[in-house]
């Protein structure tokens, strides 16, 4: 009976708790700030400032800050610039003002390529997971892709193809590069690449798929489908093999191919030589 | 309306400090331990308070209320020698965007150096805009951009000139209103300059018409020097829906008090109509007595 009560009393002691930590907002970080306890700040307001869905300027603003200086995150201008790009949005507030001129200081310092980035991922967002990487096709031929786009580089030369392939929000699985022999055809391989990325609308995820084949300096678009849709937040890459979606390979008669194996939406299509 | 104080001095920054830290490590610290924990009670209420306060104001801010935090906020950026940094800081943003607050970019500017010179969580922010902003406020940013400074808000006041005729001072603007027409004039203060409040003189001149004229006038004091005081003075017309300088002077009185002396200003400066029936203004007293007509600006 004794324990009963206590149990009861520690319940009601812990009950006002957890709901006053539910409801944190950004009010509750700006005041955690003031007080010097930067950890409890971005806790609060690193959510609310990086949700896709979130508008409000204060808390990017105050996260802003927080990634500008380094304090209690890892310091990360880029993100700090596209935190305060998005809260400029909102330029009648006092917030989007000043998020606006230190937007600009960013710029300023940084140059023009990197505010290409910035722009990008204060459009994309900040849980885009994708990862730069480079694909080396032959000796002197590569192919570079960062979230603004591919570089090609070929014999000596590079040229760049700007181009993002997610909006607001996307979720990007590891990009893949697919080397194809013609059995005869050409001694040299064809090099495909495919980008997959999720993409949120409308309350639910679709899952898009992309692919191209680098042809000497230049990226030829050769498909680009919507392989899949879901209505919660979609898998992590490491538990998502989207292999079992679509895949490329060379046909009997020596032709590169892709191949939708969606149930029901099952279709191939040879890939002409350019 | 600015047409006011050269000769300002730039003084040294403030360097902040937070107050309880400040005096727990002076005071308290050397002291005895039963001394030392009255101390602390003593101490803790009002830094509660201040805590309290500062808490209300911030929440007002993100909430939008910006009239409410201006007024929590303001008080607690403006301590002399230990403003708080982040009161300092959204102030500053308050002044500059004009919210809750008559729009004031030398006040913005000299309390985001205020708020970068006491260690807080917007140091580095606040140096950068107050650096900026002294930048772009021109050759004279360095003396109007000054953290050291008072800073006083224009006294709002209202007056009706006639059917469908009045103006109206708030802190950051001049409205008139003229036969359905608005015109809004930006205003505002300097550093260090407290601003008296206004005068509306009208005067019923014969010449070259029988008809009221409608004159304000200004007087502010200002620091001519780090230890003294001038007081300036403008007049000004209102014609139709414009709002036209007449005159004014810089100095018509000073002061080596370490505040401003009150005085009556009617004493001191009188617009009237003249003895050939046009409106002139009078200084009556202080260093340069002297008087002259005001010409009609009116339609001919």
């Amino acid at each position: 009976m004794r324990r009963a009560r206590v149990l009861v009393a520690a319940l009601a002691m812990v009950a006002p708790v957890t709901e006053a930590v539910a409801q944190t907002t950004t009010a509750d970080g700006l005041v955690a700030l003031a007080r010097g306890d930067y950890d409890a700040a971005a806790r609060i307001l690193k959510p609310i400032a990086e949700s896709e869905t979130s508008s409000d300027s204060a808390a990017q603003f105050l996260m802003a800050t927080l990634y500008e200086v380094g304090r209690s995150v890892p310091m990360d201008r880029l993100r700090a610039c596209a935190l305060y790009q998005r809260a400029a949005m909102n330029s009648e507030g006092p917030f989007g003002a000043q998020a606006d001129r230190l937007m600009r200081a960013l710029f300023r310092a940084h140059g023009v390529e990197w505010f290409a980035n910035c722009q990008a991922l204060a459009n994309i967002g900040f849980d885009h997971q994708f990862e730069p990487v480079t694909f080396d096709l032959a000796p002197g031929h590569s192919v570079a892709w960062e979230l603004m786009g591919a570089t090609i580089t070929y014999q000596g030369q590079t040229k760049p193809f700007p181009g993002r392939l997610g909006g607001r929000g996307a979720v990007f699985l590891p990009l893949q590069h697919t080397a194809l022999r013609s059995n005869g055809v050409s001694p040299f391989p064809r090099h495909f690449v495919e980008v997959f990325v999720w993409q949120p609308a409308n309350g639910q995820w679709g899952l898009f798929w992309h692919l191209f084949e680098v042809v000497r300096d230049d990226l030829v678009t050769v498909a680009q489908e919507e392989l899949l849709k879901r209505s919660s937040r979609p898998p992590s890459a490491d538990a998502f093999e989207p292999r079992t979606l679509v895949r490329l390979r060379t046909t009997d008669a020596g032709d590169a191919e892709w191949q939708i194996l969606v149930p029901g939406r099952e279709r191939r299509e040879t890939i002409k030589r350019r | 309306m600015i047409d006011v104080v050269p000769g300002q001095c730039l003084r040294a920054q403030t360097s902040g400090f937070p107050a309880v830290w400040y005096l727990l490590s002076r005071v308290v610290v050397p002291m005895r331990s039963g001394l030392c924990c009255v101390l602390i009670a003593l101490l803790i209420p009002s830094v509660a308070a201040a805590q309290n306060a500062r808490e209300d104001g911030i929440r007002a801010a993100v909430a939008g209320d910006y009239a409410r935090a201006a007024r929590i906020l303001g008080p607690l950026a403006e301590t002399p020698k230990t403003p708080d940094s982040v009161a300092a800081f959204l102030m500053a943003m308050l002044y500059e965007s004009g919210r809750g607050v008559g729009r004031n970019p030398f006040h913005a500017c000299a309390l985001y150096l205020k708020a970068a010179a006491a260690p807080g969580p917007f140091t580095e922010q606040a140096a950068y805009l107050g650096q900026l902003m002294r930048d772009e406020s021109g050759p004279r940013g360095a003396e109007f951009c000054n953290p050291d400074a008072r800073w006083h808000t224009m006294p709002a006041a209202r007056f009706d000139l006639g059917a469908d005729h009045s103006i109206e001072f708030t802190s950051d603007q001049i409205v008139i209103r003229y036969r359905g027409e608005e015109k809004r004039t930006m205003t505002g203060t300097l550093p260090d300059m407290m601003p008296l409040p206004i005068r509306y003189s009208p005067v019923d001149v014969l010449q070259p018409a029988r008809t009221r004229r409608h004159f304000v006038q200004w007087f502010a004091w200002w620091r001519d020097t780090p230890t003294s005081w001038a007081l300036g003075w403008t007049l000004s017309e209102v014609v139709g829906a414009e709002y036209v300088p007449v005159t004014g002077d810089k100095g018509l009185l000073s002061s080596a008090a370490t505040e401003p002396p009150s005085l009556d200003v009617a004493t001191l400066v009188r617009v009237r109509v003249s003895d050939a029936g046009e409106a002139e203004w009078v200084i009556a007293s202080g260093a340069n007595p002297r008087s002259a007509v005001i010409p009609w600006r009116g339609p001919k």
